[in-house]
């Protein structure tokens, strides 16, 4: 691990006791509890979790975009070392775009549909460089789509985004969040929308890029499989909290939480085609009918009486944290 | 393009004509317009006399037949009550009404839209729910009561504001308008403000509906998340959206605004085509109902085509020849 010179943090983000929460009539309440996430320049980490487990809550948090009633009540969120919390909303929106970045989930929705392309990606630079000379922008604004695979992107610059396929939409909404080279980038579930062929080759895109740049990124997805082609290191989310973190590989071999074990077992298998998908129990609980204690004891298998006082993430082994009282041991591993 | 303009024009064409025998046939139906004219006191002989002058004595086809053929060469007929054409008649007065209803969509927009964003920005503020308020009552109030209020208090308590007529005009391109000269301004602000009453509350509710659904698009977010300010957010990327649906109900207004005009027009005495075509319809005078219809029905088509131009201006999804995409 490198040490900096300048007292800056070694990691892009750092993410220490995030707490976001939605005010409503019952008081607040929290959609994501005591998140820690730290990541490093040129690092891919997957957020993983079934839906409604806080992950683009989280997302959000980062970006400073949660809209009201939502509000980030508790935690640091320390970009390159500055905690985002702290600082000016103008300096926010600095940052936001220039050094991090978000892509979201459904492309047909993310750009605007009444602007064309051009419009949509200068306005990235400008706002943040507002001097720059139109001509140097817009060559940008050209290579960037060139550089995610758009073809004739000098033209497609005046196309509008109901002109494109999914697929380009998403692409171009990529172009654009990597337009100021930012530190760190945010994908929520880029590619859930879009067929399997076209999301390996946008998955395989972005990692490429983020490696040549040293960007950080974070892959939010309910999809293991994606997460296993893309990333080093995951943390898996439920209801609302981290309950399991490490190294991929460790953790699809051996996961140490029943949930991660009952993602993995709902991956569908290629070697026993048509065999019926496992699935885990029950629902996740909305925010404001969170069950006590561990969060997922009405859902599994292994709950004992002790698993209803409060569980804090423990480390587990290298490099290793799970949220559990009675982690999975070597024994009960079944794959 | 041009396919489309051929649809229009033949739409048009078919309507003027199903239209015209309507009319006649109504009115053919609902008396005769010399009983309505002549003086009680007239002779047999004079009644006759006029009724072959105004062609009433002919089967009433073949008056729509002389109608026809006057009407392909420009010509509508003449008044039956002023003996004059009617529609030089109609040409006299529709500009009044035609700035009387421009003015009152012009602060439909300028006043609605501005207030219409504020309350879709900040929904739960004291203004936005005043301003909710207020729509609420500029639906509710009847036009005529409010413009006798108006005049109760402007013209008469206040003295501040003229009560009726058009003031001073001067004429642009041979049409007389009120609105460049202080006076005449004067004298259309209180006709227009309570025809446009309507529109304004109506502009309010599109565009805040409008600006609250932008807000929750993903668009916004992507758009907030590049770092731009939030006001290029709003009225660069929300109120573009927001237009849209603006754009239809303006269009689908702007005759309700000529047609409501009449009642406006009765209040304020504003010497617009709404006294014309009443007198007209009272007295069966046939040739200015038409002529007032037909102008009516081309002036429809041509703010339909000016709406479905504006359209493909601000959706570029629409396609001037087929819909949307
Ligand atoms: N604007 C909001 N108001 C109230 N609750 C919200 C809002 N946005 C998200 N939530 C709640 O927060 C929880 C986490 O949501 P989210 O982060 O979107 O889940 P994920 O992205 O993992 O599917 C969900 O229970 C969701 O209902
Ligand atoms: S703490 Fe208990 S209930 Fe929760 S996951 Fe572990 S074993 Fe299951
Ligand atoms: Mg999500």
């Amino acid at each position: 691990m490198m040490t900096s010179m300048t007292g800056r943090s070694d990691y892009t983000l750092e993410l220490r006791g995030l707490e976001t929460v939605f005010d409503g009539d019952k008081g607040a309440i929290a959609a994501v509890r005591n998140v820690n996430l730290a990541i490093k320049p040129g690092e891919i980490v997957g957020l993983v979790g079934e839906s409604g487990s806080g992950k683009s809550v989280t997302g959000l948090s980062i970006m400073g975009l949660i809209d009201r009633p939502g509000r980030v009540s508790k935690g640091e969120i320390l970009l390159n070392g500055e905690d985002l919390r702290k600082v000016p909303a103008k300096r926010l929106r600095a940052l936001r775009g220039d050094r991090m970045a978000m892509i979201f989930q459904d492309p047909m929705m993310t750009l605007n549909p009444v602007l064309r392309i051009d419009t949509q990606m200068m306005e990235a630079i400008t706002a943040h460089d507002p001097k720059i000379d139109k001509t140097i922008a817009r060559n940008r604004c050209r290579d960037a789509l060139g550089m995610v695979g758009i073809p004739d992107p000098e033209e497609r610059l005046y196309a509008y985004p109901h002109q494109f396929s999914g697929g380009m939409r998403q692409r171009v909404a990529i172009a654009i969040a990597m337009l100021n080279n930012p530190d760190l980038i945010i994908a929520d579930e880029p590619t859930t929308a879009l067929d399997v062929t076209i999301q390996a080759q946008i998955i395989a895109e972005m990692q490429k890029l983020c490696k040549e740049r040293d960007t950080a990124l974070i892959w939010i997805t309910h999809d293991l499989t994606v997460v296993a082609e893309l990333t080093q290191r995951v943390y898996v989310m439920y209801a609302g909290s981290v309950v399991e973190e490490g190294p991929l590989d460790d953790i699809l071999d051996r996961p140490l939480h029943p949930y991660t074990q009952g993602l993995i077992r709902s991956i569908p298998s290629d070697n026993e085609p048509g065999a019926r998908l496992f699935q885990i129990p029950g629902m996740t609980p909305p925010i404001d009918r969170m069950p006590k204690g561990c969060r997922f004891h009405p859902r599994c298998p292994y709950v004992q009486l002790d698993c209803l006082n409060d569980v804090d993430l423990v480390e587990q082994g290298a490099g290793r944290h799970v949220r559990c009282v009675h982690p999975i041991s070597q024994g009960e591993q079944i794959s | 393009m041009t396919a489309y303009l051929l649809r229009r024009g033949g739409q048009t064409i078919l309507t003027l004509l199903v239209m015209s025998i309507l009319v006649f046939v109504g009115v053919y139906l609902v008396g005769n317009p010399v009983d309505v004219m002549i003086s009680a006191t007239a002779t047999p002989q004079e009644r006759a006399d006029l009724i072959m002058r105004m062609g009433l004595d002919q089967p009433v086809w073949v008056q729509y037949w002389h109608f026809l053929k006057g009407a392909l060469s420009g010509d509508l007929g003449n008044s039956f009550l002023y003996n004059r054409p009617a529609l030089g008649l109609i040409f006299e007065r529709m500009p009044a009404t035609l700035e009387l209803a421009f003015s009152a969509l012009f602060m439909g927009l300028v006043v609605g839209i501005p207030l219409g964003v504020v309350a879709g920005l900040r929904p739960s503020r004291p203004e936005s729910r005043g301003i909710m308020a207020f729509s609420i009552l500029g639906f509710s109030l009847p036009t005529f009561w409010v413009g006798l209020m108006m005049i109760l208090l402007f013209a008469v308590k206040l003295d501040i504001l003229p009560a009726s007529g058009r003031g001073e005009t001067v004429d642009v391109l041979g049409v007389p308008v009120s609105f460049l000269t202080l006076d005449g301004l004067s004298h259309i602000f209180l006709p227009a403000l309570n025809l446009a009453l309507f529109k304004i509350s109506l502009v309010i509710r599109l565009t805040r509906a409008g600006v609250s659904e932008a807000l929750q698009s993903e668009y916004v977010r992507f758009a907030r998340a590049k770092g731009i300010s939030e006001w290029r957010v709003v009225f660069l990327h929300v109120l573009k959206n927001t237009l849209i649906p603006l754009i239809t109900v303006v269009g689908l207004e702007l005759g309700a605004l000529i047609a409501f005009a009449v009642v406006t027009e009765t209040i304020f005495s504003w010497p617009g085509m709404g006294k014309l075509i009443i007198d007209a319809i009272t007295t069966l005078d046939r040739p200015v109902i038409l002529a007032y219809l037909m102008i009516t029905v081309l002036m429809f088509t041509v703010i339909n085509l000016i709406v479905d131009l504006a359209y493909t201006l601000v959706d570029p999804r629409v396609k001037i020849d087929g819909g949307s995409e």
